[in-house]
């Protein structure tokens, strides 16, 4: 199937009423999730996916895609009006973009950022409709020593880009590893390290950690920490949202620079939304005439920052669905939904489900587009519902964490487990450890452990496998640069000179 | 402090992991226990490097100090451990006595502690809530996608 065909053929699917209804429910959930600062994009997905059971796979995927898209768009509004992000990768789009509001030009603010999301999504679709069936094809080629490595330097490149330290990251994959081998062994059908506790017998379920120790921990985080309340924001007439021609021109340049950068830094393993944001930022202000300006209410600052993120979120999707190897907390997550609905991405998805590949991609355009029209009339909405209590809202995800995973486990054993792997994900948060690692090594780790044994038996010298082909050889350089430059960034931070920290995503 | 406690004990964790997976190694399985044997060695090597290079309590501390300074600061942060220990223990509870108890009541009790203990809402809007939270639960996973939410065995004695 050509890609303008399997397109059409997505849209066929995508642009059904139902299906529509869902995106416009994953995109309006998705940008409350953005907007509410207690609640991230990874916790949102997770609550979010034992509701979708009922739901055929496509419909459920293009709910939770949505979700996914729309919480960059969110992240923004609280970001702008009240100085405070949503998400991490809103923090540079606070920076001018309070200040902006603090000029009055709030409004402005708002549409730039809505305008720029619009257009950095569409493009970054349009590049992912390029590039994911090429991506495919060549990835089909690909033999297990080649995808054991590139799920090694997927691990060690978000080990080394999320949180500060470079050991805590691969630690923090490594524990997500070692809980993908609780269970029944696949290859000799016995049970491993399940301490014969008859709940352990099918593995410890992706869905029960990914909601411990994001949605679970991050409330027990809060409470410990004492959320202070929201100040109360006022919403913005629609009229005001139109950026006018100066503001066009000033902006359009960031937008498209923002568009590219935000997609390549967004298809890495690790970097993300966050990271892009920030390099986008970083660009504008270096290429502008008048640097002095960012961090005082420079549009194109706005501009860059919401344009990065959300290009970066498409080219999140390139690795995800076209090697099946997600790069960031919330990617994984999205696998964790895909294999759930009995449908691994992969380079076969284009063709053993082009209805699911295609339907995705095409319903990401339209979700865009809803974005775009919705978001901007309904902020006086959202505004509304950041004023909701912590204490409701927090007590609302501890319910649906705990409803969600006794649904999908079906005994209580379930929630001990929730209850264990929160606890767990807060102490090791507390002492900065990154939990998108641990949720990658877990969702990753079963074909990690596949393709190495694979390798293994096809092997006859042992390791020496994994620098066999030109291909393998590649990969194993390029794993041992990320990880000479972690321990450098490491030994480093330890050894007194001291970094800042880079954002998580 | 933390930073040093919890890599000795992920240190510990590898350790056992280790032993576990050598005995799956060495025994019929073959393979099933090579790949946990060298993930769990690469755990116990990297928390060993964690806890020689932690700085701990000297100089720039590991983990981010707590919010304010001095003695306030610190018995803001004790009372923040002490409410998120409160949670979890709640947490716990509902665990432990779903099954139990059966979920309306279960539900009904956790939220209503749970906002008057750790959020110092007033009983009645505690209660108030966690009634509407209950209902909105029910209606969501029991009635409208059929998860066979427990009643309770101790409820199920009572009523038959």
């Amino acid at each position: 199937m050509s890609g303008i065909e399997g397109l059409l053929g997505g849209f066929v699917i995508a642009l059904q009423p139902v299906n529509l209804l869902w995106a416009l429910l994953g995109v309006t959930v998705g940008t409350l999730i953005g907007v509410l600062p207690g609640v991230g994009p990874v916790s949102g997905i997770a609550l979010l996916i034992p509701l979708t059971y009922g739901l055929n796979p496509i419909s459920g995927i293009i709910l939770l895609a949505g979700v996914y898209y729309g919480a960059m768009y969110g992240g923004s509004t609280t970001a702008i009006l009240a100085g405070i992000p949503g998400e991490s990768s809103s923090v540079m789009t606070a920076v001018d973009g309070y200040e902006m509001t603090k000029q009055g030009r709030a409004g402005v603010a708002l549409g730039i950022s809505a305008f720029g999301s619009f257009i950095a999504g569409t493009v970054g679709v349009l590049l992912l409709t390029l590039f994911a069936p090429l991506i495919s094809r060549w990835a089909l080629k690909l033999g297990p020593p080649e995808f054991f490595l590139l799920m090694c330097l997927a691990f060690s490149l978000v080990a080394a880009l999320t949180g500060d330290s470079f050991v805590k990251g691969l630690i923090s994959a490594v524990l997500g590893l070692l809980l993908s081998t609780v269970g029944i062994d696949i290859f000799s059908g016995e049970p491993r390290f399940t301490m014969d506790l008859i709940g352990l017998i099918d593995g410890i379920e992706f869905l029960v950690v990914a909601i411990a120790v994001f949605a679970v921990a991050d409330v027990i985080e809060n409470v410990q920490k004492g959320l202070s309340p929201l100040p109360v924001l006022k919403p913005v007439p629609l009229r005001q949202m139109m950026p006018g021609w100066n503001d066009w021109k000033a902006s359009i340049g960031a937008i498209l620079r923002a568009t590219g950068l935000g997609f390549v830094v967004g298809a890495l393993p690790g970097a993300g939304a966050t990271i892009a944001s920030f390099m986008s930022y970083g660009v504008e202000k270096s290429l502008s005439r008048e640097p002095w300006r960012f961090g005082r209410g420079a549009i194109e600052g706005v501009a860059a920052a919401e344009s990065a993120n959300n290009a970066a979120s498409s080219g999140a999707m390139v690795p995800l669905i076209t090697l099946g190897i997600p790069g960031s907390g919330s990617t994984a997550v999205l696998l964790g939904a895909f294999i759930l609905f009995g449908i691994r991405p992969g380079p076969l998805l284009f063709e053993q489900h082009p209805d699911v590949a295609w339907g995705l991609i095409a319903s990401m355009y339209v979700g865009n587009l809803m974005l775009l029209i919705l978001n901007l009339p309904l902020i006086g909405l959202f505004v509304q519902v950041i004023r909701l209590p912590y204490a409701t809202l927090s007590l609302l995800i501890l319910m649906l964490s705990l409803l969600g995973v006794f649904a999908n486990a079906a005994s209580s054993f379930g929630l001990v487990l929730l209850v264990f792997f929160g606890a767990c994900g807060w102490i090791l948060r507390r002492a900065e450890f990154p939990m998108p690692p641990l949720l990658l090594g877990l969702v990753l780790g079963g074909l990690t452990e596949k393709t190495f044994r694979q390798a293994m038996l096809l092997s006859d010298d042992g390791l020496l496998i994994f620098v066999k082909s030109p291909l393998s050889t590649a990969l194993t350089i390029c794993l041992g640069a990320v990880f000479a430059y972690g321990a450098y960034r490491f030994l480093r931070s330890r050894m007194g000179s001291g970094e800042a920290a880079q954002p998580g995503t | 402090m933390l930073e040093k406690v919890l890599a000795s004990v992920l240190a510990g964790v590898g350790a056992i992991w280790f032993a576990a997976s050598w005995n799956l190694a060495s025994g019929a399985a073959g393979y099933g226990g090579a790949f946990p044997l060298g993930l769990s060695a690469l755990l116990v090597a990297l928390s060993l490097l964690l806890l020689v290079t932690s700085r701990g309590v000297r100089g720039t501390p590991a983990v981010s100090p707590p919010p304010g300074t001095g003695t306030a600061g610190n018995a803001k942060d004790w009372n923040g451990t002490v409410a998120a220990a409160w949670l979890v223990a709640l947490l716990g509870g509902y665990a432990i006595f779903f099954d139990l108890l059966g979920f309306v009541l279960v539900t009904l009790l956790f939220g209503a502690v749970y906002l008057r203990l750790l959020h110092r809402a007033s009983w009645k809007a505690s209660l108030v809530t966690s009634v509407l939270l209950t209902l909105g639960g029910y209606l969501v996973f029991r009635v409208l996608l059929g998860v066979p939410l427990p009643t309770g065995l101790l409820v199920g004695e009572i009523f038959g």
